[in-house]
């Protein structure tokens, strides 16, 4: 399992560390239970501080998407595939909302940014 | 004997750094990162090629003055070994200037032709590699170094049957040829050096574990296997020098003990067997293993996506030598430009273990 960073985006780097493992959760080719590496290796693989990928981490961690467990290693949750709760729900209505806005200002019509939904979950799906 | 002995080394030291480039990541040259669309610039072939070509020539000069110098004057063999050295450090320094040349003209033709321009640099991580990294285990390094505790306590034991002069070093033909007052620590000098030496290996081994893995965006897929080849033979050419130390240093050990024991052509024996097994061991990986891994042939395929490159880390390779990023948690990373793995200069774990490692050289040079 690849993932892949982008040195000069506008993205930080411990987001881009989230976001890749939770892609590969919704594509399934990491599974609830899968192991990640430790910080260290992790950082040392990329060549970064530790920090950033504890941040990566937490960040998922808070979110539900992996578990760490001291002394025995970072794995990913067992209920990373779930479904939504109420405050998940409203989570990702708060993360979608800029979003959406700047999609209204670039006059984006509703069928229009469905559309865009569908391509992207079609996407995720197809690289199974 | 000496002689030979240097000629085979001066040979072996000239032949690597000559065909030093053919053994490398073909996105690495003279120390300076080479983004995938480069890697066939002519140039960079020509300058490869040019400097095999004039490390040669210099190692062949060396050869035959060094030889010619053998033959005329018949110097002893502490001259020899002292003009050995030099013509060592003479080809060394040749190489190394020439290097420099070539990386400082790299850099800059990186530099005013922008080869990293219009490219997204990656960087790739395997979220598997841990799992399928083979090293061998530490206990592989530390028997070895029981064994040698063992001998060191034996020597301890016999303390008042040895004689009063304790061999400290043993000339090019096997014969002992310098002494040092009896003491417990001409007794144990021997098991401590090679105490320190195993340690050394064992740390090597501990640290390569923890080194990070460095998968090239184009070639994930073969860079990952030929990465994960060039930890497991590293971990091994690790144990063979360990056990080779250990016996060697071991039998000298017990010919302290055991005076009656030793014999010259057995010396020799376990010198030349030593140097062969090392030298052997170094050119097997050298060549079948290469740099990272370069040489292994990889079956699986890679799609290779445009406009990506690996991310450009030149700034923290100090003329591309020195290895200094105080972020990277890694003790040990692979060398640019040589076989092998160096330390990370910006970590502090590297500066204690260089501060150990000199320490104890020195205290065993003084106290002896």
């Amino acid at each position: 399992m690849f993932i892949e960073i982008e040195a000069n985006s506008a993205v930080p780097i411990y987001l881009q560390l989230a976001q890749q493992i939770i892609e590969s959760v919704a594509k399934g080719s990491l599974k609830p239970g899968d192991s990640l590496p430790s910080v260290r290796a992790f950082a040392a693989d990329l060549g970064m501080n530790m920090h950033t990928v504890n941040k990566a981490y937490h960040y998922l961690e808070e979110k539900e998407f992996i578990q760490i467990v001291q002394k025995k290693g970072v794995f990913i949750h067992e209920n990373g595939v779930r479904k939504a709760s109420e405050l998940d729900r409203l989570r990702l209505k708060k993360e979608l909302r800029p979003i959406i806005a700047e999609a209204l200002c670039l006059q984006l019509s509703q069928a229009e940014i469905e559309l865009l939904i569908q391509e992207i979950s079609l996407d995720l799906k197809e690289e199974m | 004997m000496a002689a030979i002995i240097f000629i085979i080394i001066l040979i072996f030291i000239i032949a690597i750094q000559a065909f030093l480039p053919k053994f490398l990541k073909e996105s690495e040259a003279f120390g300076i990162y080479i983004p995938d669309t480069h890697v066939k610039d002519k140039r960079i072939e020509h300058m490869k090629n040019s400097y095999t070509k004039a490390i040669l020539a210099s190692g062949i000069v060396i050869l035959a003055v060094f030889i010619g110098w053998l033959w005329t004057f018949r110097p002893s063999e502490e001259q020899i070994v002292y003009v050995g050295m030099v013509a060592q450090i003479v080809a060394l320094i040749f190489s190394m200037g020439l290097y420099a040349k070539n990386h400082i003209a790299l850099a800059n033709w990186k530099k005013t032709e922008k080869w990293t321009a219009g490219q997204s640099e990656r960087k790739v991580v395997d979220l598997q590699f841990r799992e399928q990294l083979k090293l061998l285990p530490s206990i592989y390094f530390i028997i070895p170094m029981i064994i040698t505790l063992g001998l060191g306590i034996l020597g301890l034991s016999q303390y008042d049957t040895l004689p009063n002069q304790i061999p400290t070093h043993w000339g090019p033909s096997g014969e002992a040829d310098a002494f040092a007052e009896k003491s417990w620590v001409s007794v144990s000098a021997l098991p401590i050096m090679t105490l320190v030496l195993q340690g050394m290996l064992l740390f090597f081994n501990g640290a390569m574990k923890k080194s990070g893995a460095k998968i090239q965006v184009r070639h994930k897929k073969r860079s990952r296997e030929q990465q994960l080849a060039f930890r497991k033979y590293s971990s091994w050419l690790l144990f063979v020098v360990t056990i080779t130390v250990t016996l060697l240093m071991g039998y000298l050990q017990l010919t302290i003990i055991y005076p009656e024991i030793m014999s010259t052509s057995l010396t020799l024996g376990f010198t030349l067997g030593f140097l062969v097994v090392i030298l052997g061991s170094v050119m097997y990986y050298t060549v079948k293993v290469g740099q990272s891994g370069t040489r292994i042939t990889v079956s699986e395929q890679d799609m290779n996506p445009e406009n990506v490159i690996d991310m450009d880390d030149d700034q923290y390779w100090k003329f591309g030598l020195f290895y200094v990023n105080k972020n990277d948690p890694s003790i040990l990373v692979e060398k640019r430009f040589g076989i092998g793995w160096t330390v990370n200069m910006g970590h502090k774990g590297s500066w204690i273990f260089l501060v150990l490692l000199f320490v104890s050289i020195f205290l065993i040079s003084t106290l002896l």
